[in-house]
């Protein structure tokens, strides 16, 4: 068996459960700040903030993921993260409640979750992981981002596309 | 020598590429019964350039086609050759071809062949078409087929170089000596000076070359060989090359005789070889002219039919414009952009009680205020171009189209000088053309048939270009047949676009060609009907921020124009208030804002909101409801603020809370990090740091009245 690659993950909460996205797609950490609202957007479009000029849209996570809300407050994290739309790079936020830190995971690691039951929509989910006991969710950015929900193209781990 | 020449490619390829536009710019404007000597040495001198250029930074097979053209050219400026539409045809042909070559050296990639190979065919036809009957001048097929051109022709021994710097050449640090010691280097050499030239003593500048060599090359060296060696000097000399044929090495004489009558107009008092025969001369005789030459000017008078023109030479362009990457020039706008916004910031700070009575702050405040302005002006002045680039396309266009579909169309363009935004030019283009072809295509009719009617055989398609309030018009009309009003409608009916009893005004009929799918074309013609249809123009302009609409009159012809904002960065805004929202609307859309009085307020249906303005009733939108705000309590509308704003054609009023401040705003894209938000054309940073939607007042009204149909 050929040696397992080992990915890095920035982990953070939503409530009681712990999550993880790709390090290579963060671009940026940045404290919640007040939005411009988006007309006719979804519901989990939260607006758009300024970064340094740039007109970004920031995502509220709890309700991409079919969460139950939760206030925001200048402790809220806002994790600017690159995703690839068409021919461009685009930026966008996601609104999550803390950060946790960094783990690293080895591929082999990281198991499907195809079927088991959440409130989480299964779609969203990249894998399952573990660190230090915690169970950590993968998420799929790709996914999440996408207005549709669909995967554009053939998205596995996030990993692939940084 | 060994300098890396590729770091110059860039520029040999831009200046190429202008230097194409030229050639078949002047191809165009040839006017073939009667051709202007001037414009001859123009384009001759466009392709010599790129011959020169290529060889230099080793594009042998640019070069090597270029020089081909040349040859042709040579002859026609020569008098060798007559001209006829056949020539300019083969040459455009040409233009095509290289600029294909060119393009495949940029990319690095194989051009192709076959291509290139036909056209070489063309060329060489034409080129010995000249050597069988054409020849005006005696003896001139000798030297018509100079160098590489394989055809059996006459032994060529060697080249004799006439070489006339300018006075000032040596002021700029360049040594004939060296240049000819170079030319011994390749071939023997039996060189002449004229010092006839030199002034008197008084007047002696040592400083100034008043000198010209004659250098026989006694071998038979590749021309291109003797131009590298002048490469560095191109612009500061006259430098005529001109093949040895024969058996005369030493050749003055009898080469001179061969040169066109044009030539002996040229012959001096003195009587030089050099200024005889060096027809060449002419080519760059316009730079020299342009210098205090001492010597006699023209002493012949009316023996010579025009005195060439003067030409900006090289060397003033070079003075008047540098060349800057594109990026640059957006950092810095961007960069400026910031500055807007940063001065906005600091303006809002300006009411902040605890900093009145700071009059020098104030002042200095102000001051920023306008600084700043001019800047961004002056910045965004750099991006503009004139929309010439664009429109140089169309009569190449027109010409080849109206030729292939036998009609008789003359293009007459006005306002190419109006500068518009890069971007503008490169998006607009597409659109543009696509809207030329169809005025050709399906606009002007047959010449017979344009008979017919009674008007002139000859269609005319215009297109202008000018500045209306705030806004860049492009019109592109036609003396056509006008749209068919009977078969759009037919053609709507058949796709589901209107219901068949639809009570249509002509205006409502012509706007229904811009619906996605339509196409009233039942073959797909060459030229237009390829599935990109009107629709995409409109999307096009839109995309850019603009609006196009047509006028058609049956029999006389179709107007489109095209509207376009100034620029696509910076704007007046005027900021409005709706509920806990702030939103910006272009200040050049608003015509005025009311508070209405309570008998102002009229109902439509009991539901549509109209104020009646001065006599007109004016829809009211209510921007909460379109975009959906959520408010507290639904206002009353004597309770806010109408601002009344126009679009193309229609007026109506925006109903909001209240009016906050004007200030100038930088554009930016929701689409960079986003996508399109109907009802809302960019975005903007407010002073506080905050984002603000720029509304667009267009697509608002559009959006009003759909939700009164579904209401």
């Amino acid at each position: 068996m050929p040696e397992d690659t080992v990915d890095e993950y920035l982990t953070f909460s939503l409530g009681e459960e712990e999550y993880a996205i790709d390090i290579l797609r963060v671009r940026e950490i940045r404290s919640w700040e007040a939005v411009t609202r988006i007309p006719f957007a979804e519901s989990w479009e939260c607006g758009l903030v300024n970064v340094r000029g740039a007109i970004v849209p920031v995502v509220d996570l709890r309700r991409r993921l079919g969460l139950a809300d939760t206030t925001f407050d200048k402790h809220t994290v806002v994790i600017l993260v690159g995703r690839r739309e068409g021919e461009r790079d685009k930026v966008s936020g996601l609104v999550v409640d803390q950060l946790n830190g960094v783990i690293a995971a080895g591929r082999t690691a990281i198991q499907d979750a195809p079927h088991f039951k959440s409130r989480v929509d299964m779609r969203y989910v990249a894998g399952l992981t573990e660190s230090d006991g915690r169970m950590i969710i993968l998420l799929n950015l790709d996914t999440l981002l996408n207005a549709s929900g669909e995967v554009p193209g053939t998205a596995e781990l996030e990993g692939e596309q940084a | 020598m060994s300098i890396d020449l590729s770091q110059f490619h860039n520029v040999f390829f831009e200046e190429s590429f202008e230097n194409v536009d030229v050639l078949e710019q002047g191809l165009l404007e040839l006017d073939v019964d009667n051709p202007d000597a001037e414009a001859i040495n123009t384009i001759f001198r466009a392709a010599h350039s790129i011959k020169g250029g290529s060889g230099t930074f080793g594009f042998s097979d640019v070069a090597d086609f270029t020089h081909i053209m040349e040859n042709l050219l040579d002859d026609i400026r020569g008098g060798k050759r007559g001209l006829d539409q056949d020539v300019v045809d083969v040459l455009l042909g040409s233009v095509d071809c290289l600029r294909m070559l060119l393009s495949a050296a940029r990319e690095g990639t194989e051009p192709d062949t076959a291509v290139r190979d036909a056209q070489l065919e063309r060329l060489k036809a034409a080129l010995e078409g000249q050597t069988q009957g054409g020849g005006l001048s005696e003896g001139a097929k000798l030297d018509v087929q100079a160098p590489e051109a394989p055809q059996g022709e006459p032994v060529q021994t060697g080249w004799r170089v006439v070489f006339r710097p300018l006075p000032e050449l040596a002021q700029r640090g360049n040594d004939p000596l060296r240049l000819i010691r170079e030319l011994k280097e390749i071939a023997p050499v039996q060189v002449s000076c004229d010092s006839s030239l030199i002034p008197d003593w008084e007047r002696y500048d040592p400083t100034r070359l008043e000198m010209s060599w004659t250098v026989v090359l006694e071998e038979n060296v590749p021309r291109s060989a003797i131009e590298d060696v002048f490469s560095w000097v191109e612009d500061e000399c006259d430098l005529a090359i001109v093949p040895v044929v024969g058996h005369a090495p030493a050749g003055g004489d009898t080469s001179a005789a061969n040169e066109s009558k044009q030539a002996v107009g040229e012959v001096e008092p003195k009587g030089h070889p050099p200024e005889t025969s060096a027809e060449d001369v002419q080519k760059s005789s316009a730079e020299a002219s342009g210098s205090p030459d001492p010597r006699p000017s023209d002493p012949v008078g009316g023996a010579r039919p025009a005195a060439p023109k003067k030409v900006p030479s090289p060397t003033t362009t070079a003075s008047q414009s540098i060349r800057v990457d594109l990026p640059k020039v957006d950092a810095l706008i961007n960069m400026v952009g910031e500055l807007v916004i940063t001065q906005s910031m600091l303006n809002m700070l300006r009411d902040e009680p605890a900093l009145q009575g700071y009059d020098r702050l104030h002042e200095g405040l102000a001051q920023l205020q306008r600084q700043t302005r001019a800047l961004q002006e002056g910045v965004m002045q750099i991006r503009m171009l004139p929309i010439s680039f664009c429109f140089s396309r169309f009569p190449r266009m027109v010409r080849d189209l109206s030729r292939q579909l036998d009609k008789d169309i003359e293009l007459v363009m006005s306002g190419e000088n109006t500068e518009v935004d890069k971007t503008v030019i490169e998006k607009i283009t597409d659109p543009l053309v696509h809207l030329v072809r169809n005025s050709i295509d399906h606009g002007i009719e047959q010449p017979d048939v344009r008979e017919a009617a009674g008007k002139p055989r000859t269609g005319h398609v215009w297109l202008k270009a000018y500045h209306q309030v705030g806004n860049i018009v492009i019109e592109v009309a036609d003396d056509g047949g006008g749209l068919n009003r009977d078969r759009i409608r037919q053609k709507a009916v058949e796709k589901g676009l209107i219901a068949a009893d639809a009570r249509l005004t002509d205006q409502q009929i012509y706007e229904l060609i811009f619906q996605p799918g339509f196409s009233t074309q039942e073959a797909v013609s060459d030229l237009s009907g390829r599935g990109v249809g009107m629709d995409v123009v409109r999307k096009n302009v839109q995309a850019l921020g603009g609006s196009i609409n047509v006028e058609s009159e049956s029999g006389k012809g179709s107007t489109f124009t095209i509207r376009l904002p100034l620029t696509l960065a910076i704007m007046d805004g005027q900021l409005v208030q709706v509920g806990e929202e702030t939103y910006i609307i272009p200040l050049v859309s608003i015509i005025e804002s009311l508070q209405p009085s309570a008998d102002m307020i009229h109902y439509v249906g009991g539901e549509s909101e109209t104020i009646k303005l001065r006599g007109e009733y004016l829809p009211v939108v209510r921007l909460a409801d379109v975009l959906e705000v959520s408010q507290l309590r639904r206002p009353k509308l004597h309770e806010g603020i109408v601002v009344i704003v126009e679009t193309d054609r229609r007026r109506y009023g925006l109903f909001v809370d209240d009016l906050l401040n004007q200030q100038q705003i930088v554009i930016k894209s929701l689409e960079d990090n986003y996508h399109r938000v109907e009802g809302v054309s960019g975005a903007t940073i407010l002073g506080d740091g905050r984002v603000a939607l720029i509304l667009d007042v267009d697509a608002l009204h559009g959006m009003m009245a759909r939700e009164v149909m579904h209401a």
